[in-house]
């Protein structure tokens, strides 16, 4: 059982083996699927390098500050033996509905992983297919007809046969492949992704998450510099007016001033020399386009803010936890730091340079907008790249690589995702390592089955865990750190055992700016994506009805697991 | 891409590398505090 440490109240628990270790969880928690496929997109669809500017002043204002207070959270709860957020509200606020605040920090991690290891089984059976030849292989020669539709088409069907339209109904889609894929394979390969999580939570946070982050960060950079090297020397491999630089510079070129539809806000894309809304080209005619000024425009800003929650896995619950892991006297400050930068490497210098500038270099820039608008995440990263990648010499193996770094991403991620609940079971209601694991594995096999087989499930759940309660998480997490718990004993939490002080200055910037940053965001959010969620589809509902019974049971867990502690008191 | 373009990128790029090196170079020469090891598991 539990036994005391000499300092602190709290059981003896995991830490870290290493700094570094620490560091690459971290990061591996931070990196993800966004860096590499929805940044690019994002920055292109918004401006290039002027999307850069509220994309880094809400990496410096927002980000940096809030992934300071998450880890200091973290390890002061980690000090009385809280490895969840429930339990770490608990400890700096005494108020009875504190600890249930907390939930949001189980709730939306729980949740995304829900959905996150599919797609996280999507990579692995891509890079498994990849690696064996066994991607479509459609001549070449479609691609440079004009019609790149007709060239994508196989890669098209082929992600269809496996994540279905809308990504959601996969098992019920086999024929739409062409019978490339066989339903025993995806539950194969999704059986075996979820054992590989189960395996390393089993292994805990030392000999597991750790050991992972050791081995697969590294990988996952080298693989990153060898696609980047790759796709930066191509040259001109269709036509002297495309290269890879025309890509680079539609992210980086500054563009202070956008076509935008002015009936739905999308930015236009080229058309046959002309420009059209990329969301409905017939019913949106592109005479009522708009000049929008970047800089003021609140859509913007909005993705940019979203972006950097989205890639630093900020109000997620993940952070919290890895950091309770630590020693009371143990640095975050420079390890939070660390964690940001090698986020930020992966996404602006090498997420940027790998999806854009390639399709730009075969397809040309304009096309390259249209796919950058139209695709989306999903589709730039499971049809354009393996079609493009199809196209250069050793295609095969640069596929197998590509999707293999975005297992990596995805694994490191995954095991993040469930690390709290995990903590959960452990820290408060006492299981065994071993055991939690296997019962969440289980819980997440099962509930995966709802995104599997029910279209629009995923996309639901993706709304509500993985973009709206971060956002209100984070503002709860500032509201108690800051407001509750103190800006003053904040500021010295943070700075016990820090390798570096922090400027002044950000005491002022989290306790008002950030707060104040947020609390904007979270009003556009309301008023950009409150209407229509009435008018919804029953498999809509019933995702709904699914998070609602998971956040009560949680809210019971907690409940019951204060009570007993309470009375062996 | 313009003289603006590539001046915005090069500074991003900059500061990013040479802030993910230094905050690589302090991570790994920080001195290892509290009790290390990853073996005290709770049960």
């Amino acid at each position: 059982m539990a036994q005391q440490t000499g300092r602190n109240a709290g059981p003896r628990r995991e830490r870290w083996a290493s700094n570094i270790g620490l560091v690459l969880a971290m990061a591996g928690n931070a990196v993800g699927l966004g860096n590499f496929l929805r940044f690019p997109v994002r920055a292109a669809r918004f401006g290039g390098g002027a999307f850069m500017i509220p994309y880094f002043v809400s990496f410096l204002l927002m980000g940096i500050p809030l992934m300071w207070v998450e880890w200091a959270i973290g390890r002061f709860g980690g000090r009385f033996g809280h490895g969840s957020t429930p339990g770490m509200f608990h400890r700096m606020w005494k108020h009875p509905l504190a600890k249930y605040i907390g939930v949001l920090g189980l709730f939306a991690p729980t949740v995304i992983m829900i959905y996150y290891s599919y797609i996280e089984s999507w990579t692995l059976a891509y890079a498994l297919r990849a690696f064996l030849g066994r991607l479509p292989h459609p001549p070449t020669a479609e691609a440079f007809g004009g019609n790149i539709e007709e060239y994508l088409k196989p890669f098209s069907d082929f992600f269809g046969g496996y994540a279905g339209p809308s990504a959601g109904d996969a098992f019920t889609n086999f024929s739409r492949g062409g019978g490339t894929w066989r339903w025993w394979l995806c539950i194969a390969v999704f059986l075996v992704c979820m054992g590989l999580n189960v395996w390393v939570l089993a292994r805990g946070v030392a000999r597991g998450i750790e050991l992972l982050a050791k081995v697969a960060m590294p990988l996952l950079f080298l693989f990153a510099f060898v696609l980047v090297a790759r796709v930066l020397t191509l040259g001109h491999p269709v036509s002297p007016a495309h290269s890879p630089l025309q890509g680079i510079a539609y992210v980086w070129e500054p563009q202070f001033y956008l076509d935008k539809c002015s009936y739905c806000g999308n930015t236009l894309v080229p058309k046959d020399g002309g420009l059209e809304c990329p969301k409905e080209p017939e019913k949106h005619p592109v005479t009522d386009h708009q000049k929008t000024f970047v800089l003021t425009d609140g859509t913007t800003w909005l993705e940019a803010a979203g972006q950097i929650f989205f890639t630093l896995s900020l109000g997620m619950g993940a952070i919290p936890t890895y950091a309770s892991y630590l020693g009371p006297d143990e640095d975050v400050v420079l390890s939070g730091l660390a964690t940001s930068s090698a986020n930020e490497l992966a996404e602006v210098v090498l997420g940027g340079s790998i999806a854009i500038p390639s399709a730009a270099a075969f397809f040309g820039l304009n096309l390259t907008k249209r796919i950058a608008a139209t695709y989306g995440t999903f589709g730039l990263g499971f049809i354009v790249l393996p079609a493009l990648f199809r196209m250069m010499p050793f295609g095969d193996f640069l596929a197998g690589i590509w999707f293999l770094l975005l297992f990596f991403a995805a694994f490191t991620s995954s095991v993040a995702m469930a690390q709290p609940a995990m903590a959960f079971f452990q820290d408060e209601l006492g299981w065994k390592r071993e055991t939690a694991a296997v019962v969440l594995g289980l819980f997440f096999f099962l509930s995966t089955q709802l995104v599997i087989f029910f279209s629009g499930v995923l996309d639901e759940m993706d709304f509500w865990a993985g973009s709206f309660t971060p956002v209100v998480f984070s503002m709860v997490e500032l509201f108690v750190f800051l407001w509750i718990f103190g800006s003053d004993r904040a500021w010295e939490e943070i700075h016990r055992g820090a390798a570096f002080e922090v400027p002044r200055i950000f005491h002022d910037i989290g306790k008002y700016f950030t707060t104040f940053f947020l609390a904007v965001v979270l009003i556009f959010w309301f008023k950009e994506r409150i209407t229509g969620l009435l008018t919804a589809s029953p498999t809509v509902w019933m995702a709904r009805a699914f998070m609602a019974v998971l956040l009560l049971v949680l809210l019971g867990a907690i409940h019951y697991a204060f009570e007993v502690r309470r009375a062996k008191v | 891409m313009t003289w603006k373009g590539w001046l915005f990128m090069a500074f991003a790029w900059s500061v990013i590398i040479a802030l993910f090196s230094w905050c690589f170079y302090k991570v790994l020469t920080l001195p290892v505090r509290g009790n290390r090891g990853g073996s005290q598991t709770q049960d």
